[in-house]
């Protein structure tokens, strides 16, 4: 299974930010890489649908003070989601192997 | 645990509501506690108010993704839903039929309120400065009681306009009937001509199809057009440039042509000619404080400020009134004018607020009705249903996609029940229109509010009527359910609710039934009420112009040689056509300097002959003593009773008026030598008051000319009438009105209301009936076991007849005990309005009792007498 663009960038996202990867953080990394923010329920509905596609695992930390007392969701990748990048990945590298022209090497 | 951080500010509480009606997360919250943190980053680094924008902003955001997502999961059980709603409204086709047919009714009314309501609060708002608009308004004032008038005087408006800075404009409107004749010679006459200023087009707004709208009306002698008026005359021509002659001669110029007056727009003229017209043969008018009455209407400036402006306007009384002189002048804003004003000399009808506060309750009580049977009938096939309940609870449907179930069913009902409502508003558009006195369209496709109000009105409906079965129904325990049939308790609560509801159904029912009889009979009682005159046999010509006054005498005189022809007078006005005239007087009893304001008619000898008005003591006016026409009055009982005059006769009566140079002036000084019996003259809403009739020595005077013929043909007379006028005064087409129309027209609101009434009570009890007609089938059904036992055992079908009737109709009892009061209060509140009114006593609100009795007996009996009749073999068996 090839991932689209943004699913790719979640997990890295995801797998980056390790045992602090949850909403904030998440939403935070994907600006740094798109310089566009995203809406929090936009966040949500991917994260979900990766976890449906068991792609992604989840569970809950403690309550923390400043979250106004609520736990945080704190994002993994399965096994699935970790071969779903590296094939995603090798896909990427063949497609790019040997383009020229494009002015890559100037930027 | 420390939950919250002291200065961190809490989030706005809408939106992170919504964010946890949206992320519900199992009840953890995680994501609202993700939002939460950055939203308390924020508040430390930018404050909380970019904070809180921020949070309202994510919330919007986020929501639309999940709802898009949200949609997708649940359409397939949505689609679920449908299927079972659809199933549900297959299986039981009575009470589908039923309930549809009812929503329908409901919603086809509603739609037509809706539209009226909206035309009616719409009312002048099409002008641009609608707001900044005023009328001026006059108030006469007397010891005990104000007289307020729609209309002013010419001078005032010229004076408005110099000394009050705050008016851009001031427009003065003098409506007058005239005949208009064509270039190509056609004649019309036309009551909605009127002369107004040349400010008219900057205080009002129109829309030009041809001509210009700086030019029109600047000159004299020039007109603007309506569509439809320029239509008539000219057709395909270009009306601009034309040239019409107004009355015996003057020619004005077309300048422009405008779209025809919105139905919503509280005066439609269909002629506008220039006011400087007058200069040339009626100046005077223009400093004329007393006559004839015009419209003046203002357009404010945007800082103008009515309280304000009513206390300055004492300078105006200052300095233009004669001290003492009672009169006042006040502002009234355009928009108030339709929903709100009823003064004398109203320039067109308006409506009054409670009118419509009426037709929109009414509205929503046939609504409420239809809803109730969708409840009802729900309620009572709960037992049926339970079982489905049960199953699918026991499969796994949680209690919250049931109710949703039961939500969607009954608005799959309700959008059934509008299509069906769009046959119901086509069939009823036209007595609908006939109620409210106005055409209601209603443009099912292109009218945005309309579509949303249909939307509305069905999703409302829906939602209201399956309310109580989604809460009731989905609330069903499997055990219990298929333990044994609902029983016990519970149920007989349940027996309960529902009655309640059909009493209330049917006390509205019997609200409308009472009221539609009351009114009937009010309107009766003043119809046949003996006027104390005759109105029968009576033509009644307007004479508008000098021309045709001076020819009066030739025309009498030729009129009366026809043998048809019985009577002839001409007067000031006549009963039911015009009001009587208002002058000062000084009677015998009265200080010689003061007066008292009195109506009065100007007529000729021939007054009371003519209108047949019994004459109590003294005599008529005579032609052979020439002291009448001068020197002599006839006054009304009541005149001489306010005077406290036991013997009226020869008691001395004193005509006195303001002059130009505001002297007082005796005009006229006589002695009554007769009194005539109380005549009604002008609708029954009003007391009779005290009256003067006295001789006019002036033609000027006679506006109305009195015709009675003998014999049933009046064709014959109206041609005779015709042709003796078209000799005498052919510059004026003849203008009629039978005298006993005139006044059946004045019953034109009180005969509107019955209408009201009737149709209303009509379609509240069809939908009451529904109802209980399926509830009557439903218990019968229920109850077939039993009857037959009963049967078996012994009882006859009567008894069984009179024992399901007398169950099912119990709710009744309750309807009169709460229906009555509401409607005496309602009736005699109403009646008040009369001077002369029908006496209610219990035996004027019987029929409706019985009306209501027979009708639902009759709606029940159906079902009692079938189910009596079973036989007991099949009907035990049947389960």
């Amino acid at each position: 299974m090839i991932l689209t663009r943004s699913e790719e960038m979640l997990l890295l996202a995801v797998h980056r930010l390790q045992h602090d990867a949850y909403g904030v953080k998440i939403r935070l990394l994907m600006k740094e890489f798109t310089g566009k923010e995203m809406a929090f329920g936009a966040l949500f509905v991917q994260l979900d649908r990766l976890s449906q596609k068991e792609l992604l695992k989840s569970y809950l930390s403690d309550p923390t003070p400043e979250r106004g007392g609520r736990s945080k969701r704190i994002y993994q990748l399965t096994t699935e989601g970790k071969q779903a990048l590296i094939r995603t990945k090798k896909v990427q590298d063949s497609i790019w192997e040997n383009v020229n022209g494009l002015g890559l090497d100037k930027a | 645990m420390n939950k919250r951080k002291q200065k961190s500010s809490k989030p706005p509480i809408l939106a992170e509501g919504l964010i946890k009606i949206f992320f519900p997360d199992k009840g953890n919250y995680s994501t609202v506690g993700d939002i939460h943190e950055q939203y308390n980053y924020l508040v430390s680094e930018t404050g909380s108010i970019k904070a809180k924008i921020w949070y309202v902003r994510q919330t919007v955001k986020s929501i639309l993704p999940l709802f898009t997502s949200s949609i997708y999961w649940s359409l397939s059980m949505i689609r679920n839903y449908i299927k079972f709603a659809w199933r549900n409204i297959k299986k039981n086709k009575l009470y589908s039929a039923i309930n549809i047919v009812g929503l329908a009714i409901g919603i086809a009314i509603c739609a037509f309120l809706f539209q009226y309501i909206r035309l009616e609060l719409s009312y002048d708002k099409h002008h641009e400065n609608a707001e900044n608009i005023y009328r001026i308004t006059e108030e006469n004032y007397e010891d005990d009681k104000s007289v307020f008038t729609a209309s002013s005087y010419p001078p005032v408006a010229d004076i408005l306009a110099n000394d009050f800075p705050e008016f851009e404009n001031v427009v003065r409107l003098y409506p007058l009937g005239v005949s208009i004749t064509t270039p190509q010679n056609a004649k019309f006459n036309e009551t909605g001509f009127c002369y107004a200023d040349s400010t008219y087009f900057d205080v009002f707004t129109h829309k030009f199809l041809a001509g210009n709208k700086d030019a029109a009306l600047q000159n004299p002698f020039r007109v603007v057009l309506t569509k439809s008026i320029a239509d008539k005359y000219f057709g395909n021509e270009n009306p601009v440039g034309q040239m019409l002659k107004v009355e015996d001669g003057l020619q004005f110029m077309v300048d422009a042509v405008i779209e025809d007056f919105p139905q919503s727009s509280h005066f439609r003229f269909d002629i506008l000619a220039s006011m400087s017209s007058l200069r040339s043969n009626m100046d005077w008018f223009f400093s004329s404080w007393h006559y004839p009455p015009v419209y003046i209407y203002a357009l404010a400036n945007s800082g103008f400020n009515l309280p304000a402006f009513n206390d300055r306007v004492y300078d105006f009384h200052k300095k233009y009134f004669r001290e003492g002189e009672p009169r006042r002048i006040q502002a009234q804003p355009l928009l108030d004018i339709h929903l709100a004003s009823d003064l004398e000399n109203e320039i067109g009808v308006n409506t009054s607020i409670e009118y419509i506060y009426l037709l929109g309750g009414i509205g929503i009580l046939i609504l409420v009705i239809a809803c109730i049977n969708f409840m009802n009938l729900n309620t009572a096939r709960a037992e049926s249903r339970a079982k489905e309940v049960g199953i699918k609870k026991v499969v796994g449907a949680e209690r919250k996609s049931l109710m949703v179930q039961f939500f969607l069913e009954a608005i799959t009902y309700s959008i059934a029940a509008l299509f069906f409502a769009v046959f119901i508003i086509e069939a009823l558009k036209g007595p609908f229109s006939e109620i409210v006195g106005t055409t209601i369209q209603i443009n099912y496709i292109f009218d945005l509010y309309m579509t949303i109000g249909f939307i509305a009105i069905a999703l409302l409906v829906g939602f209201a009527s399956g309310l109580y079965p989604a809460v009731y129904l989905s609330r069903f325990k499997p055990t219990e359910v298929f333990q044994k049939s609902l029983s016990g308790t519970r149920n007989r609560t349940n027996i309960n609710f529902r009655n309640v509801l059909v009493g209330f159904q049917f006390a509205v029912s019997f609200f409308l039934i009472l009221t539609t009889i009351i009114v009937f009979d009010q309107v009766e009682f003043i119809r046949n009420k003996n006027l104390g005159f005759s109105a029968e046999q009576t033509l009644i010509f307007p004479l508008k112009d000098k021309v045709v006054q001076n020819k009066l005498e030739s025309i009498r005189n030729r009129i009366l040689t026809d043998a048809n022809i019985t009577s002839v007078t001409a007067a000031s006005s006549i009963p039911g056509i015009d009001r009587e005239l208002n002058y000062p007087f000084n009677v015998d009893g009265m200080p010689f300097d003061e007066t008292v304001s009195l109506n009065t008619i100007l007529t000729d000898h021939d007054f009371l002959t003519t209108l047949q008005i019994e004459l109590i003591s003294g005599r008529n006016f005579s032609r052979e003593i020439t002291t009448d026409e001068r020197e002599a009055f006839i006054v009304n009982e009541t005149a001489a009773k306010q005077f406290g005059w036991d013997d009226p006769i020869n008691k001395k009566i004193r005509a006195q008026r303001y002059d130009h140079g505001l002297e007082k002036k005796v005009l006229r000084e006589g002695s009554v030598i007769g009194v005539v019996k109380d005549f009604h003259w002008e609708s029954l809403q009003n007391e009779i008051e005290p009256l003067l009739i006295q001789i006019s020595y002036q033609n000027y005077f006679y506006d109305y000319m009195a015709v009675k013929f003998s014999g049933q043909n009046s064709a014959t007379a109206i041609a005779h009438l015709e042709k003796i006028w078209n000799e005498t005064v052919p510059h004026r087409a003849m203008e009629y009105n039978f005298l006993d129309k005139k006044f059946e027209e004045m019953f034109l609101q009180e005969q509107r209301l019955f209408t009201m009434f009737s149709y209303s009570a009509g379609i509240a009890i069809i939908v009451a009936c529904l109802g209980l007609f399926g509830l009557s089938v439903y218990i019968v059904q229920k109850r077939t076991k039993e009857i037959g036992i009963r049967k078996v055992l012994g009882a006859s079908s009567q008894s069984i007849t009179v024992s399901l009737i007398v169950d099912i109709l119990k709710p009744l009892v309750l309807s009169v005990a709460v229906g009555l009061p509401v409607a005496v209060v309602f009736t005699n509140s109403w009646l008040e309005n009369f001077a002369y009114r029908i006496d209610t006593t219990m035996w004027s609100y019987l029929p409706a009792l019985l009306v209501l009795l027979t009708i639902a007996v009759v709606t029940v009996s159906f079902q009692a007498i079938k189910a009596s009749h079973y036989n007991p073999v099949d009907s035990i068996r049947s389960e």
